[in-house]
């Protein structure tokens, strides 16, 4: 039996029926990492310690006081800090950094005693959607090494695709745990902004930011997302409110918006995956969201003017790496202009442009009110409808190279995630029909978006649609 | 965006570029200023007040101004992140220069 095809569930089974040990779990996973991390590169770090961490997780079952996920093997996206890890954040900045505290999501994990495999790649400080923009290059998908495994979690979706880990956990700020999920055929979950303290989780855009949990299927992704969510003194955005309502009945659909900029299989699969909603009985909507079609640009002008506030800490003084100049400003400069990666430096100086004194005004204040509007309406939308239906990207995995020569071209990509971010609402992609490319079949994901604290809706109509797709 | 902002805006955040990153931020970043320009389009009049923060929803949330850690808790290891120490002290360069004041 191959022990790397169990969910998690079916795992935590047979450990508690001592039908499989920890030890043998997280070999199993070790030997499908040594295999296949050079090619895919899905690991930053792999830990040395997994057996004696496994052991541990052993001990805690046969005290017979296991959860779902002691002893299950997963990885950690490398912008979430572990007391004394390396953290990098895909980075050179930080190639040293060995983080002095961990992140409150892995102290609240710790108590489960799961196996920590490793750190997973992330574009530079998450800002990408293909991990083309880490410095320790690409993540390749899976499903076709010519393709990226999408971004910027794409080595935490990557890691529970190839079975190099049980479940995963990334972050999500624009899509980048559901675009990267989309790609490589898993379940990603971006939480209600808040549901997860952000504390420990590096900072990109600290409005947006949410560490989203991936995994083989819903169930799983559900297991994952109770262990690390709520309220947290050391993140005052952070709460604990989970509505319990599961119910789905309608579901809208924003067609207007689906009208261009799609790829034509793309469509097709999501149309396709709507039909046998519609069979099973759920109420499909035709829904407008008055400014969802402005969502991207908010995004763009918010997230770099939080990304170049949030960077500033990166000069070389305090942590981090220092390339030495002839004074301190001198060293500022070359710090951050040779060590920060063209990504993040392109994110900083729109951030600097948008939020400067003569076009504050006309960008990063409109660019609020932009974003109010877009959560009222949508606010709005769920008065009417359960949930709502999109497709997660525009297209299938792309080529590696394809985008990243043009940035705005790469922006796009992220379309119809980010309405997710801007509103702080819930989101789930979850695996749907596949598209064929070169002769090769791609996963596309199916998106399900709730309103505020309805998490319970998505993992709903997301194990209904894993049933029916 | 001519290369002048560039450099410019590239001083403001405190980056060093190469020409050659000069030449490529001056015409990314105006197309991508180009394509976010609509969010000044994006509210109608009849739409309503969705001014900052007051109508956003957000509040601001506060807790007690008490020590959260034993002192010294924390120093050896967060002095073991910076790149130069000395003794107990982070190690940077002179900020006060008679014959280099900074920008």
């Amino acid at each position: 039996m191959d022990l790397t095809k169990l969910t998690i569930k079916e795992a935590h089974k047979k450990l508690v029926a001592k039908e499989i040990t920890a030890v043998d779990l997280a070999n199993a996973y070790l030997k499908n990492i040594q295999e296949k991390n050079p090619e895919l590169n899905v690991y930053l770090t792999i830990f040395d310690d997994v057996m004696e961490q496994a052991k541990k997780a052993q001990e805690k079952i046969d005290a017979g006081t296991a959860t779902l996920l002691t002893g299950i093997p997963i990885s950690m996206k490398d912008n979430m800090c572990m007391k004394d890890r390396r953290t990098t954040a895909g980075s050179k900045i930080l190639e040293n950094y060995v983080a002095p505290y961990s992140a409150t999501a892995i102290l609240k994990l710790d108590e489960h005693c799961p196996v920590y495999l490793g750190k997973t790649n992330t574009d530079e400080f998450a800002q990408g959607a293909s991990t083309e923009n880490s410095a320790y290059g690409v993540t390749k998908n899976p499903h076709d090494t010519e393709r990226v495994a999408g971004g910027s979690s794409g080595g935490a979706t990557a890691s529970v695709a190839a079975e190099m880990a049980a479940g995963g956990f990334g972050s999500d700020t624009g899509g980048s745990i559901r675009e990267p999920a989309s790609f490589c055929g898993v379940v990603g979950l971006k939480p209600t902004y808040g549901s997860v303290s952000r504390y420990g989780l590096i900072a990109m855009a600290s409005s947006f930011d949410v560490i989203s949990p991936t995994a083989k299927n819903v169930d799983d992704v559900e297991i994952l997302f109770d262990a690390v969510r709520g309220k947290d003194e050391m993140d005052s955005t952070s709460h604990s409110i989970l509505n319990e309502d599961s119910s789905v009945k309608t579901i809208g659909v924003p067609y207007d918006f689906l009208k261009e900029g799609i790829d034509e299989d793309v469509l097709k699969s999501f149309n396709d995956g709507i039909e046998k909603l519609k069979s099973e009985g759920y109420e499909i909507k035709d829904i407008k969201i008055p400014g969802i079609e402005h969502s991207l640009a908010v995004y763009y002008v918010l997230v770099p003017a939080e990304v170049s506030s949030n960077m500033s800490r990166y000069d070389g003084v305090k942590f981090g790496e220092r390339i030495e100049g002839k004074d301190l400003l001198d060293t500022y400069m070359k710090t951050r202009g040779q060590l920060l990666g063209s990504e993040v430096k392109r994110r900083i100086m729109l951030g600097t442009y948008v939020l400067s004194a003569g076009y504050a005004d006309q960008f990063y204040r409109k660019a609020w009110q932009v974003r109010n509007m877009i959560r009222k309406k949508v606010e709005n939308v769920f008065k009417e409808v359960d949930v709502i239906a999109m497709p997660v990207a525009p297209t299938p995995a792309f080529k590696i190279g394809e985008k990243s020569s043009d940035p705005l071209k790469m922006y796009l990509n992220d379309i119809f995630t980010v309405l997710a971010n801007v509103a702080g609402v819930p989101a789930i992609s979850v695996p749907g029909n596949e598209v064929n490319r070169d002769g090769k079949n791609l996963p596309v994901g199916m998106q399900f978006i709730s309103a505020q604290y309805n998490e319970k809706k998505l993992f709903e109509i997301g194990k209904k649609f894993e049933k029916i797709k | 965006m001519n290369k002048e902002d560039i450099i410019n805006l590239a001083k403001l955040a405190r980056l060093e570029l190469t020409e050659n990153e000069v030449d490529k931020y001056s015409q990314e970043i105006g197309s991508i200023l180009g394509y976010i320009e609509q969010i000044n389009s994006a509210i109608g009049e009849s739409e309503g007040d969705f001014n900052l923060i007051e109508n956003s929803g957000d509040r601001n949330v506060f807790r007690e101004d008490t020590n959260a850690d034993e002192p010294e808790t924390y120093k050896d290891s967060l002095l073991k992140c910076a790149p130069k120490t000395k003794d107990d002290f982070i190690q940077v360069q002179k900020i006060l220069n008679n014959d280099n004041g900074s920008n």
